[in-house]
This record gives C-alpha cells, sequence and structure tokens, in this order.
C-alpha cells in the first residue's frame, strides 16, 4: 500500500494527511506536500479516494441509524416515578403489589405517593396518572415479551350525556393482548357458578399457529 | 472559525447543564435535544448488534432524568452522558433480552434515513447502500478506542474538539485516533474485497 513512499514520510504522517484531506481540515501547504508525496507513492490518490467513499457510507449508515434519537424524548416525571415504581414490585413479586396497581388503574387513583427524595432526585412533583402507567407497563411489557400490543380499536360500551350539558360520558374497553409461557398446557378460564360467582374452570390449551 | 462555534456550544451546554442540575425541566430538554445524536452514536459503538437503539436511548433518557441531579460539575455532563451510554450498551450485551434481531445489512437497507450523497442511478444507490452497510459492519468491529470516535464523527457538528470533551481525550489524541481508525477500515475492507474476489474466482 505505502510502496515508493517518500523517505521521510512514515505510515503515520501519511495517515495524518489522508485524515485531513477527508475531513476537509488540510492547508493549502498540506496539498502542496500531498502532490509531492503522491509522485513518488502510487497509491496515495486510490487511498484518498478510497478513504472519502468508506467515510460517506460510514456518514450515510450512522446517519440513519441515529436519526431514531430525534424521536426519543425525555420521560415525563410520571414515567420515571411509574418506574421506579414497577423496579419496587419487582422487588417485592407479591400479588399485593399487583392488586394495587389494577385498582388504582380501575379508580384512577395514584398510588405509592412519592415521598420527597423521590420528586426531588427527578426533579419535578404530582402524581402519577393512570393513562402513565398503562403506557408504562406497555411499553414494559413489550420490552421484556409479556406485551405483545394494543388493539387499536376501542370497544365502545356505554355513552351518556354529561348532568351539565358540558359533553358526554364515554365508557370503552381498551385491550391489550399478553404473551405468557407456561410449563403445560392447563390454563384456567373463569367462568360463573349456578349463583351466578366467578369461578375457575380449567382447560387444555391447543397449540395454535395463530399471530401470536 | 469552528473553534469559535465549539467555545460558544460550549458555554450554552455548560449553562444549560447547571441549570438542568438544579431542576431546570426546559434546560435539561434543551440540554438531551443537542446531545442525544451523539449520544446515539456512542450506544451504535457499544450496543450488542441485536439489540434495540432507541430501546437503550430511552433507557438513557430514563436515567438522565432520574440521576441528573445527582451530578456535581455541569463541565462533566458529557463524560458523564457517555458514561451511561456505555453501560447501557453493555448491560444490554449482557442481559437476557437478546430476542429481536436485526442484522445491520437488513436495517441499514430497509428505506428512509437521510443519505448524503447518494442521489445516483437507483442500482448505483443500492449499491452504494450495501457498500455502506458493509462499511459499518466493518467500522463496528474495529477496537472501541478507534470506533467511538470515528462513529461520533459522523455525526453532524462533532468537531475533534468535541469528541475530546465528550471522551476526555485531547483533541490530538482524537485526531490520531480517527486517522489510523480510517486506515484500518480501509485495510479491512480491501481485504475483505480481496477475499470475496479470491472465493468467487474459485468458484
Amino acid at each position: 500500500m505505502n510502496d515508493g513512499a517518500d523517505a521521510g514520510t512514515n505510515a503515520m504522517d501519511r495517515d495524518a494527511l489522508i485524515n485531513r484531506l477527508v475531513d476537509g481540515r488540510a492547508s493549502a501547504d498540506e496539498w502542496a506536500r500531498f502532490e509531492r508525496l503522491s509522485e513518488t507513492d502510487s497509491a496515495l490518490w486510490r487511498d484518498l479516494i478510497q478513504a472519502q467513499r468508506d467515510q460517506a457510507g460510514l456518514v450515510g449508515a450512522v446517519e440513519s441509524l441515529i436519526a431514531v434519537a430525534d424521536a426519543v424524548d425525555l420521560p415525563m416525571r410520571s414515567e420515571v416515578m411509574v418506574g421506579h415504581r414497577l423496579r419496587m414490585i419487582g422487588s417485592w413479586g407479591g400479588w399485593a403489589a399487583a392488586a394495587t396497581i389494577a385498582l388504582a388503574w380501575a379508580t384512577g387513583a395514584p398510588i405509592f405517593r412519592g415521598t420527597d427524595s423521590d420528586t426531588t432526585q427527578a426533579g419535578f412533583t404530582g402524581s402519577v396518572s393512570p393513562v402513565d402507567m398503562l403506557g408504562e407497563y406497555i411499553r414494559r411489557g413489550q420490552k421484556n415479551g409479556t406485551v405483545v400490543g394494543e388493539v387499536p380499536q376501542k370497544v365502545l360500551l356505554r355513552s351518556a350525556p354529561l348532568a351539565d350539558g358540558q359533553g358526554f360520558a364515554v365508557l370503552f374497553e381498551r385491550r391489550i393482548v399478553e404473551r405468557a409461557v407456561v410449563g403445560d398446557m392447563h390454563v384456567f378460564q373463569y367462568s360463573r357458578d349456578e349463583t351466578g360467582r366467578p369461578v375457575p374452570i380449567p382447560v387444555t390449551v391447543r397449540s395454535s399457529s395463530g399471530p401470536f | 472559525m469552528e473553534h469559535r462555534v465549539d467555545e460558544a456550544a460550549t458555554t450554552g451546554s455548560f449553562a444549560d447543564a447547571a441549570a438542568a442540575i438544579r431542576g431546570d425541566r426546559e434546560a435539561l430538554r434543551v440540554l438531551w435535544e443537542s446531545h442525544r445524536r451523539w449520544a446515539a452514536a456512542i450506544l451504535l459503538a457499544y450496543k450488542p448488534r441485536e439489540a434495540e437503539l432507541d430501546d437503550l436511548l430511552q433507557d438513557v433518557a430514563m436515567t438522565v432524568v432520574s440521576k441528573i441531579s445527582g451530578l456535581k460539575e455541569p463541565t462533566a455532563f458529557k463524560p458523564w452522558l457517555r458514561r451511561i451510554c456505555i453501560n447501557a450498551a453493555r448491560a444490554a450485551a449482557r442481559g437476557p433480552e437478546r430476542s429481536r434481531r436485526r442484522p445491520w445489512p437488513a436495517s441499514i437497507g430497509d428505506g428512509g434515513g437521510d443519505w448524503q450523497g447518494l442521489d445516483a442511478e437507483p442500482g448505483q444507490a443500492i449499491a452504494e447502500r450495501e457498500r455502506a452497510g458493509l462499511v459499518l459492519g466493518t467500522a463496528l468491529e474495529l477496537p472501541e478506542g478507534y470506533r467511538e470516535p470515528l462513529l461520533l464523527r459522523c455525526v453532524r457538528g462533532m468537531s475533534y474538539r468535541r469528541i475530546g470533551r465528550v471522551m476526555g481525550l485531547p483533541e490530538t489524541t482524537i485526531e490520531t485516533r480517527i486517522a489510523r481508525g480510517r486506515r484500518m477500515l480501509r485495510e479491512r475492507l480491501a481485504a475483505a474485497g480481496e477475499a470475496e474476489v479470491r472465493a468467487e474466482g474459485s468458484l
């Protein structure tokens, strides 16, 4: 690659010169030096062209991939708090914590009131909304493979005009598809007994080639 | 000229970092938006291939928000953010979540993105994209001390001086590493090309 190079120019100098030309930082003196060197180093022009081509390709590829960064904003305060809470729940691993979350989603009540240190660390104040929590649950579930996603269509259950005439109350269902790995093919399905109470019924699941 | 622009950007960056440490959300947002692209490039340099860049960047964003108040010096913001990125990428390499595999050439060649200088004929553009995928794949095989500055240099606005501040190294060291990294890249690509020609010839 470097056959016939100027005796006073070692490989490092040659690299540095090509580097400055590729970056468009070369001075007139450096261009003149390059031309002098190229008279004895037959590979110099070829290496410069190759280096420029590599750089163009690399810039294109890197810019294309890191463009996703423009869509990644800092999480809102509630997401940070939920992340902290979910880690806490994970460490408990208990149904009580899960039940509390379910209750919070159902009632819209804030859960696990943040301590002063939590809010100070995040730099924000306020409470966690059920919508934030549900979004975090979906995002994290998709990340660890336990949530496939939310069905885009919501199911309308009921709507009624508000008493003050300022709009409508709409009850709707959001459906989330989860994925679980089970040890055997027996799972439980909820049914109702003769008095109407919900009871778990063991059912056998057949393997499926469905979308999930 | 480049140095004056760098100085102005650095001064603004320090002021935003100082305000963000004090809890100014708007300053933190501005800071993040001006640094997230190079943070993504660092993740790219260190992450395992199958890990998703945007997932890792979200983890980094989460850490930035939750830990910024603990940062002592505004001047340390860039090395601090770099360390968060490297830790996130290495954690992804250790973690169990390796299910979504997406090799580089497929993700690079699947359209979209801002491809500079690739306005040639369609067939030639495709060939250039394929080659760009090969160049990136080869760059990612370089030793980390060379590939990190090489990738950072591909981010718009990242001068040697700025890269030096991120990596905590003198500007001259960055220039030397990029020069050597480019030579290694050129030699490896040439070797790969020769091997391909030899393989075709033996068929």
